[in-house]
């Protein structure tokens, strides 16, 4: 944590939050926090790519409209995915080694088989179900319940 | 000045980074983003200077960006991570060479924890075993791939092209270097110079003929924050973070800025677009952006690559001023050709 540098004793405070952050999924706490709540888009974009594309951040995944701020370049890109990726370069799903090739699914698999022996799938399906019923109990779709994670800041909850 | 003990302190600062024989790890981000950085990375080491840089398609993400994001387990992390010790032993290497910061961070990260709690690195062991049937030994060198191009600054000049010197008026370019926070914040003795002195970016921009510039926020963490990103309503806070370093470089009018994350020339770059939107604010001369680089991509400018092979094309801010005043010829029709 950068933290550690400007501390005299080298504490790392940021990793007590990320402590209490763990804990309050564990206990199932974050669902009564606006950036607790978050964590349910957070968990389906990260864990989803990692599972499905053995990356965090994959392009066909990455969308212009989640993201304005890549600007008209980045409109460009994704609508020219596969030749702008041709052109410098990548190995985009291909066979073998490369920029963003295909990761085979033995590998895949396991990466599926390290979420569940080290307990992230246990802890994937536990704010799964927690967030489905809180959807419930607000009468939201899962989809109307992510966009509004997604994109409503009350202003009354700082990082 | 006393320059003998100026030597030693200095010494303390720096770290081995081995000449040759390496198992590379690529980034989520770069390979997104700036696609063209790692390639021209391994064009330079593999094709030009002779170098052992192995990759195998097998290795995947760190996880890193999932960790910092409070998506999984502590656990899940090293068993990832020892995965990829695993695929560098079964290929013979013992030198780890990292294209993300983030993962240099994590690295270096669970390698500390293992040392201090041997108990956790055998249930790693164990989980590892449980999940793939894999053994690993750790690395007995974790760099950066800015590490080596740093080492290799020299060469790289020797082979040059272009200088990062304004030809018009001979002057060296005004170089911000931004170092990712995850490069030596987090273990200062990993990084060239620690946190207070990184010197892997600046001895690159001195080496290729640029002087870079001081400023209050220098060292000033480009705003991702992982979920301060990731979630669209947590992107304010992101934002916040490059306008406060833009806000305390413009005066001191920066040509260009280099980074070694991945991640924080991206935030650099679209800030700066999402700032001229908001705001109709720039940074740099004649109402444009400053130039945001990755160190691959200067050395490749450096080298005498053309620019859109760099893909400076897949950039928001746009390049060519920086490109003009280095003398650097390229075609504007060719930029968006596909």
């Amino acid at each position: 944590m950068s933290c550690i540098t400007r501390c005299p004793r080298k504490n790392g405070p940021g990793l007590i939050i990320q402590a209490l952050r763990n804990l309050s999924q564990e206990l199932g706490y974050f669902i009564d926090s606006e950036k607790g709540r978050q964590q349910l888009v957070l968990n389906r974009a990260l864990c989803g790519n990692i599972l499905n594309y053995g990356y965090c951040v994959y392009p066909r995944t990455f969308h212009y409209s989640d993201h304005p701020e890549n600007g008209p370049v980045g409109k460009l890109i994704e609508d020219n995915l596969e030749a702008v990726h041709k052109r410098v370069g990548s190995n985009l799903d291909g066979e073998g080694p490369g920029i963003l090739r295909k990761i085979p699914q033995s590998d895949l698999d396991e990466l599926k088989r390290i979420f569940d022996v080290t307990g992230a799938t246990e802890r994937m399906e536990k704010i799964e179900t927690i967030s489905k019923k809180r959807a419930k109990e607000l009468g939201l779709s899962d989809e109307e319940y992510c966009r509004q994670i997604f994109t409503i800041n009350s202003e009354e909850h700082y990082i | 000045m006393i320059v003998e003990g100026k030597k030693k302190i200095w010494s303390e600062y720096q770290k081995d980074i081995p000449d040759d024989h390496y198992f590379y790890v690529r980034s989520c981000i770069r390979q997104n983003f700036f696609p063209a950085s790692e390639k021209v990375f391994l064009d330079i080491v593999r094709d030009r200077l002779g170098l052992d840089f192995f990759e195998t398609p097998h290795h995947t993400t760190c996880g890193g960006i999932a960790y910092h994001s409070d998506s999984i387990p502590q656990e899940t992390l090293m068993t990832i991570v020892a995965r990829q010790f695993a695929l560098m032993t079964e290929a013979g290497y013992e030198n780890y060479v990292c294209s993300c910061i983030t993962s240099f961070g994590i690295y270096n990260e669970i390698i500390n924890t293992w040392f201090h709690y041997p108990e956790l690195e055998a249930k790693i062991r164990e989980l590892l075993w449980e999940a793939s049937k894999r053994e690993f030994k750790i690395p007995k060198s974790v760099v950066h791939a800015s590490d080596v191009i740093y080492k290799l600054r020299n060469k790289i000049l020797e082979n040059g092209k272009y200088r990062l010197v304004n030809k018009n008026t001979g002057e060296p370019l005004r170089v911000v270097e931004h170092i990712g926070c995850h490069y030596s914040k987090m273990f200062p003795s990993k990084g060239v110079g620690g946190a207070e002195y990184p010197y892997v970016l600046t001895g690159m921009a001195e080496a290729w003929g640029g002087t870079v510039i001081d400023y209050p926020e220098r060292r000033h963490c480009c705003g991702f924050g992982f979920r301060q990103y990731l979630v669209q309503a947590n992107r304010g806070y992101s934002l916040s973070n490059t306008h406060k370093k833009f806000e305390s470089m413009a005066p001191f009018k920066p040509d260009m800025i280099i980074t070694n994350c991945p991640g924080c020339p991206y935030f650099l770059d679209r800030w700066q677009y999402v700032i001229e939107e908001l705001e109709g604010k720039t940074y740099g001369a004649d109402s444009k952006g400053i130039p945001v680089f990755t160190y691959e991509e200067v050395a490749g400018l450096v080298l005498g690559y053309d620019p859109w092979d760099l893909g400076l094309q897949m950039h928001q801010t746009a390049v060519e001023p920086l490109l003009d005043k280095i003398g650097i010829t390229y075609n504007k029709e060719d930029k968006y050709k596909i």
